[in-house]
């Protein structure tokens, strides 16, 4: 039922199913992750689908716990014991990662799927210059001698707007500062060209000029080099400035992928509408900070009907029996609410906010 | 771009990266200090057979413990033996033996601990780590003991290899030492692998032993420097207590534990000079080793170098 909802969403008129699989660079699908804990296996990513096309930019946005991380780690097969991949498919280029073996998937790694972490202070090896780890990086996956990486590194260096790019080789990684850093990690980053990157909360760590500047050059890089984007953030601003489309997740769940244009005009979950009215706005400032109320439901536990529903001011009788799926309310907009299958629009103040 | 241009931005290759090193080493006085003290304790234990002005083990009894003296520089001893020889001799012996004995176990210590602290809290974690607790939780004069008891004073003849009284004692304190250095570098290692720029090496494409041995393992060096100089020192001591229970250097070869323990019967009668020169030459070295270890640890963590950073 899932899958054929995925399927109709990809499926533009003209183009038989075997076409689509091919034409996205990433189709994740009914992706399960669990931890098994005491025996017992804590399903934490609870059969997610989507895809991420060729140059797109995408992000991942929900709470702390809601997997969006994890989803991350998943595709990069990073998910590590006791934490597992339960089941689903992430086909990347048309080829499954998840049986891949360990040497074919750190081949990918790095040079076909990279990813930029959080904290800019501590993703760079204290003892290394920063010389060093890049062309640790460029002879691993491009094959070339020394010099010919020091002049790619100069040039990675230059094009993330290092100044004095040849004295700042020699640098280590606590001779500069945090924007720096994270430049460079992110120069590092696609320093092989890959054709993904997964930005882990790129900017968290940084101060807010220090952020304008880095979603700049993610941008200008992406012009440059057109791969496509996963950014994974709780910031839904950030993913307004940096994707094209953004994708909501609660509880392990997607609960609605939309055009950033859309999502934000027209959000049709009542989750991504509350998430919205929490973003705090000059104009609403001094009334406080709005948030949701309610806990999100713990790692792991039974599930019956919709996630939302104990925390949904909209929630009625159907909801907490349900499970509702994913359906798509117009071409690019899909939303797994009880609610948008009647067409009814969650949609208030946010809109144009 | 030029081609010196391109060397200038070179982190420099390793081996001139290892030279410039050694002129930093030397160039701050505590590593000065330590250098000349360790190349000089050195060199004069290599250069024994040839400064040493009589046989170590040249016994003349109408010679016995004679004072200092033009002809004996360090007095002779109880079967009027040369102590300034015997002292240049038994250099050779314990600082070969304590400092092979120091590299097995750091070796030996490294690789278990890094690798338990890698795999954190899985079960190779728990066996490598439960088996080094039993290891450490017998004292090494009980090993010692049992060892000879099984094997015997004297070389062991493996087919082709014979292991001497020397070799054995390099074996065993190497072993013995392995546990405590496992557990310096498990503790890093289990802090370091949890570290981003792991995870982010990973991501880059690399593989668990380079993560281990390239990425985890030079953060970790800074206790490790420490713990094996103090090893090393710690071995001359060790080597002397084991020629006691009759594993280590046997009489009338000269050492400078071996020396010491047999000057114990002289402290009270007057022969100052028999525990005196053994001893200083164990004080010298182990001072300049451990002054090394500090200097080399302080030199080798780029964290630590004042004067580099970059505004």
């Amino acid at each position: 039922m899932h899958c054929a909802t995925f399927l109709t969403r990809a499926v533009r008129p003209g183009a038989s199913s075997y076409d689509t699989m091919n034409r996205h660079l990433l189709d994740v699908e009914q992706l399960r992750v669990g931890f098994a804990i005491k025996g017992r296996t804590l399903e934490i990513i609870r059969g997610i689908s989507f895809h991420l096309g060729h140059q797109e930019a995408i992000g991942l946005v929900g709470e702390s716990g809601s997997g969006k991380s994890l989803t991350a780690s998943a595709i990069i097969q990073l998910v590590s014991f006791p934490g597992r991949i339960l089941g689903g498919r992430i086909h990347f280029e048309g080829k499954d990662l998840v049986p891949l073996p360990r040497k074919e998937v750190n081949r990918i790694r790095g040079a076909e799927i990279s990813m930029v972490f959080q904290d800019p202070s501590t993703s760079l090896n204290p003892v290394f210059s920063i010389g060093t780890q890049l062309m640790d990086v460029i002879r691993a996956h491009q094959g070339v001698g020394r010099d010919a990486a020091v002049e790619i590194a100069v040039g990675i260096l230059e094009s993330v707007g290092i100044a004095h790019a040849k004295a700042r080789l020699r640098s280590y990684p606590h001779e500069l500062s945090g924007g720096m850093r994270q430049r460079i990690i992110i120069g590092m980053a696609v320093a092989c060209r890959p054709k993904l990157l997964i930005l882990d909360e790129p900017t968290s760590a940084l101060d807010v000029t220090v952020q304008a500047q880095v979603v700049k050059l993610i941008r200008r890089l992406q012009d440059e080099q057109g791969f496509s984007i996963l950014l994974i953030t709780h910031n839904l601003d950030l993913a307004a400035d940096i994707c094209d489309r953004v994708i909501v997740m609660y509880a392990g769940e997607i609960v609605e992928d939309a055009p950033v244009q859309s999502l934000f005009a027209a959000p049709r979950h009542p989750y991504t509408r509350a998430l919205l009215d929490c973003v705090p706005r000059l104009a609403t400032v001094a009334r406080g900070f709005d948030s949701i109320p309610g806990q999100p439901p713990a790692a792991g536990a039974r599930i019956v009907g919709c996630a939302f529903a104990e925390r949904c001011s909209l929630a009625f009788e159907r909801c907490r029996h349900e499970r509702p799926q994913p359906r798509q309310v117009d071409r690019y907009h899909r939303a797994a609410c009880l609610l948008s299958a009647n067409n009814l629009v969650v949609a208030g103040d946010a809109a144009g906010a | 771009m030029n081609q010196s241009d391109i060397a200038g931005a070179l982190p420099a290759p390793l081996g001139q990266r290892c030279s410039t090193a050694f002129f930093r080493l030397v160039g701050t006085p505590l590593g000065a200090v330590a250098t000349i003290v360790v190349v000089a304790v050195t060199t004069l234990a290599l250069l024994a057979p040839l400064i040493a002005p009589y046989d170590p083990v040249g016994i003349s009894l109408d010679q016995k413990l004679l004072p200092p003296s033009l002809h004996h520089l360090m007095g002779t001893d109880q079967a009027g033996r040369d102590v300034f020889s015997r002292v240049l001799w038994g250099g050779r012996i314990s600082l070969s033996i304590s400092v092979l004995a120091a590299a097995i176990g750091v070796f030996c210590g490294v690789v278990l601990g890094v690798l338990a602290g890698f795999y954190g809290g899985s079960l190779l974690d728990h066996l490598i780590m439960r088996f080094m607790d039993f290891l450490a939780s017998i004292p090494l004069l009980v090993w010692a003991i049992a060892m000879v008891g099984a094997i015997g004073v004297g070389p062991v003849n493996l087919g082709v290899v014979s292991i001497g009284n020397e070799g054995k004692i390099i074996l065993l304190v190497g072993f013995l030492y392995t546990p405590s250095i496992a557990r310096v570098a498990y503790g890093a290692a289990l802090v370091e692998a949890q570290a981003d720029y792991v995870r982010a090496r990973r991501v880059q494409g690399a593989g668990s032993l380079t993560l281990m041995f390239d990425e985890i393992l030079p953060n970790c060096l800074s206790p490790l420097i420490v713990q094996a100089t103090i090893y090393i020192s710690i071995g001359i001591v060790v080597e002397a207590s084991l020629s006691f229970v009759g594993l280590g250097v046997q009489p009338p070869t000269a050492s400078w534990g071996a020396m010491l323990s047999d000057a114990f019967n002289y402290v009270l009668s007057g022969e100052w000079w028999l525990p005196f020169f053994p001893g200083l030459a164990i004080s010298i070295s182990v001072i300049g080793i451990n002054l090394l270890g500090d200097a080399l640890r302080d030199l080798l963590d780029p964290r630590g170098q004042a004067g580099r950073v970059i505004v």
